[in-house]
């Protein structure tokens, strides 16, 4: 039961970190199925940079750094080149995606996976857990308390309103990919350097897609997209306890537990999507 | 009144390709007045406005504020020196409250806000100004009038001396817009100046003290309100004396209704479901649904063209109404001007001409072998929107690029460009300039001539009295009072609405 928990915990922290970041760009408007490629390009970097300084703090940092600057990518593209979001998002989670192995190849002589990094450089899953429990908060607070959130909130439900106001939704939307991108990026290097030892490829195994799932099913406020972040850990965490259980004497094949996550999260979004209401103006762009 | 002007304008030109939209415009607003600037759809009120306000340079001329010349360079400069505009189309969030959307912009925080000091200052400026809107309450939640004061209360904790308001009216109910106009007198009275942009004769003769009247980009007059009368004013804007209407020639009750409720009941959940409604509508006859807002007339609307679920029995050309098709009904010439144009008649983004064809699409003179006829229907959309005058008559711009009047009149066109039986209009003239609204009841009251029956649902009693053959009042749902119009006077159809008289 505590074996249950604990690895619900552990692999709800990416999900709700890139939820987060996911929730935040949303909000302003921005449609972010790159979450995926945001949280890869992450790994790789944190995992790069770990290797080479041994220091796991300045290597969190590198990740929400390429982080932001991907998302800054979708930003470029999506409000001053006003591309389509969901073709940008597509765009760099493609370049995610090739990216790291071709350099992986390039300098750790593999393209499928970097080498460990030693135990002392890893970054501490507890903390990092912790730190995904307390975001949540953080990110209410700012969205529904200061300035910055009244104006995300805005850009992503009446840009109209906003920029008449003499705000550039330009400007508020870039500022929220970026902090996005930041906090999306704290999830993919506890992925590589936290969670586990080393970079693998596409190691994140479509985790941005379920953290914009658990955006959605949280209906983009912060506290219910944690739950949903957890309840889709939880589901994950379910097939590794379930493993070798039978039932009536016939063991069930893992096959099958392994499609578990996947057909709740189905499931779940098929019974909740009717009610879930997305920021007015998602996806739209300034002209 | 004071003698020097707060706003001169001296003779502004702006062109936009060969449009003249502004001509050599000049004119005067005083301080603590109502100013109203009327004119038909295209007649320039909106283009002065929008370079006063800094959304447009003009090409010659200059603007004076208290004697000194200023050109903005966009509103946020207008803003600052106390110049404030309410949009047609409120420029609001709606998932946000009313307090968030008035401070958005012009925070008084930089970071955390201080939502408390905030609600603090905004109802002691609501105190001073004589509003009582619900500053926690979303604005998804709030009418259109309380959208409207929203809109208003902006700009007031702006600083805002100066309140333009572009078309206030075109959206609101006849209550509305008397509450409205009482909130803009106790502004006046507080010292604001504020410039009306419409063209409802009404509104300017009943509330404003100065008007200017424009007409084809130039100013005819600036002169003040008291001693202008309907008719004169109505003259100044149209530059024509109005037309009459042409004779009613009545019908007759002989032949087989075209239309006919009995007991009709609505079956389904509504805020206003209709009880035991009763109505005949005969060939050449024009039907007016009068009442309140939100009366019933939407269920009414709904059960007639889509169908809603409901007891009781309706048949419309003899055949029970729930066993025709829309397609069926269309073919046997049934029209409709929904209440919502934008949502519900047209499709803004399409070219104009693409929306003449819709609805008619499947017919042999704009398709071939299933391709649309594209220089057929090119053609055909000219043909009617010269006819119609429809401005600027270029089929291919699409419809969003319209103004409202002149969307409302390609929308009346293409409803009745074939044979119309039974025309169900509902606010066929609201946002429409009165030449506009002319040609309209003109254009109705001869396909009633050609035996069209029109139900006609509005809440404009002016124009209720002035084409109908008869009228019902609808109120909670139910009729009330029907009785020919040429019995009825506005003092008796207004008590029976409000429920004064039951």
């Amino acid at each position: 039961m505590i074996e249950l928990l604990t690895s619900s915990l552990r692999l709800s922290a990416p999900l709700i970190f890139a939820a987060m970041g996911g929730l935040l760009c949303e909000r302003a408007g921005v449609a972010t199925i790159c979450l995926e490629g945001v949280l890869l390009i992450s790994a790789f970097t944190a995992a790069s940079v770990d290797l080479l300084t041994l220091n796991p703090i300045a290597s969190v940092v590198a990740g929400m750094f390429a982080g932001s600057i991907f998302m800054g990518l979708h930003a470029f593209l999506t409000q001053k080149a006003k591309t389509d979001h969901i073709i940008s998002g597509v765009a760099i989670n493609i370049l995610a995606a090739g990216l790291p192995p071709l350099l992986s190849q390039a300098w750790f002589g593999s393209s499928t996976n970097t080498p460990s990094v030693p135990t002392a450089a890893r970054l501490s899953a507890a903390w990092m857990i912790a730190i995904s429990l307390v975001l949540p908060l953080g990110i209410h607070y700012l969205i529904y308390r200061t300035r910055f959130g009244l104006r995300i909130r805005s850009a992503g439900d009446g840009p109209e309103a906003l920029q008449t106001a003499g705000v550039s939704v330009e400007k508020v939307r870039t500022l929220a990919l970026l902090l996005g991108g930041a906090l999306t990026s704290l999830g993919g290097s506890y992925l590589s350097i936290g969670h586990s030892s080393q970079f693998l490829r596409d190691m994140t195994a479509g985790g941005g897609f379920i953290a914009l799932a658990a955006v959605i099913f949280g209906k983009w406020r912060p506290i219910p997209v944690l739950f949903a972040s957890l309840f889709f850990g939880f589901t994950e965490a379910l097939p590794m306890i379930l493993q070798g259980i039978s039932w009536k004497g016939i063991s069930i094949p893992v096959q099958w537990i392994q499609t578990l996550p996947y057909l709740l999260t189905i499931g779940i979004l098929v019974t909740t999507i009717g009610s879930a209401r997305p920021p007015r103006a998602i996806g739209s762009n300034q002209n | 009144m004071n003698t020097s002007p707060l706003i001169e304008f001296k003779s502004i030109s702006k062109r936009f390709g060969s449009l003249h939209a502004n001509e050599q415009v000049s004119f005067a607003i005083h301080q603590h007045s109502i100013h109203g600037v009327i004119g038909e759809n295209g007649a320039g009120k909106s283009t002065i406005m929008k370079i006063l306000y800094g959304l447009l340079k003009p090409d010659s001329g200059e603007v004076l504020l208290h004697g000194h010349s200023i050109c903005f360079r966009n509103p946020h400069e207008a803003i600052t020196k106390g110049i404030g505009m309410v949009h047609q189309h409120f420029m609001l969030v709606p998932s946000l409250t009313v307090w968030e959307n008035v401070i958005l912009g012009l925070e008084p925080n930089r970071f955390q806000i201080d939502r408390n000091g905030i609600l603090e200052k905004l109802t002691s400026l609501q105190k001073i100004y004589g509003f009582s809107l619900e500053l926690t309450a979303r604005i998804e939640d709030l009418s259109i009038g309380e959208q409207q004061q929203v809109e208003i209360l902006k700009l007031l904790y702006r600083e805002a001396n100066i309140l333009i308001l572009d078309e206030p009216t075109a959206v609101l109910t006849p209550q509305e817009v008397t509450l409205l106009f009482e909130k803009l007198k106790t502004l006046k009275e507080q010292g604001k100046t504020i410039i009306v942009i419409t063209h409802k004769l009404k509104e300017i003769l009943n509330y404003t003290n100065t008007v200017t009247v424009m007409r084809g980009g130039k100013v005819i007059t600036t002169q003040e309100t008291a001693g202008l009368s309907e008719g004169l004013l109505s003259q100044l804007i149209m530059g024509r004396e109005r037309s009459p209407l042409p004779k009613r020639k009545g019908f007759s009750e002989d032949s087989q209704p075209v239309l006919q409720l009995n007991n009709l009941s609505s079956s389904s959940q509504s805020s206003k479901p209709l009880k035991n409604l009763n109505l005949s509508l005969y060939p050449g006859q024009i039907l007016g649904i009068a009442g309140i807002e939100g009366q019933g007339q939407q269920e009414l609307v709904e059960i007639i063209c889509q169908a809603k679920p409901f007891t009781g029995s309706a048949f419309l050309f003899g055949i029970p109404l729930n066993s025709s098709s829309a397609y069926s009904k269309r073919q046997s010439g049934f029209s409709l001007i929904p209440p919502d144009r934008q949502k519900e008649g047209l499709v803004l983004n399409f070219s104009s001409a693409d929306n003449f064809v819709l609805g008619h699409q499947r017919e042999k003179r704009f398709e071939s072998r299933g391709f649309l006829r594209e220089s057929k229907v090119l053609s055909f959309a000219q043909t009617l929107m010269n006819r119609f005058d429809v401005r600027p008559a270029e089929p291919s711009l699409p419809v969003k690029a319209l103004s409202g009047g002149n969307q409302q009149k390609l929308l009346i066109a293409r409803e009745t460009s074939s044979k119309v039986n039974f025309l169900l209009a509902c606010h066929p003239t609201r946002g429409v300039d009165i030449g506009s609204i002319e040609f309209i009841h003109s254009h109705f009251l001869k396909l009633a001539e050609g035996d069209a029956s029109i139900l006609l649902v509005s809440s404009d009693l002016d124009e209720l009295l002035t084409i109908t053959d008869s009228i019902a009042v609808l109120r909670e749902g139910m009729i009330v009072f029907e009785s020919p119009t040429s019995q009825i006077s506005v003092k008796e159809l207004g008590l029976w609405m409000t429920g004064a008289k039951t």
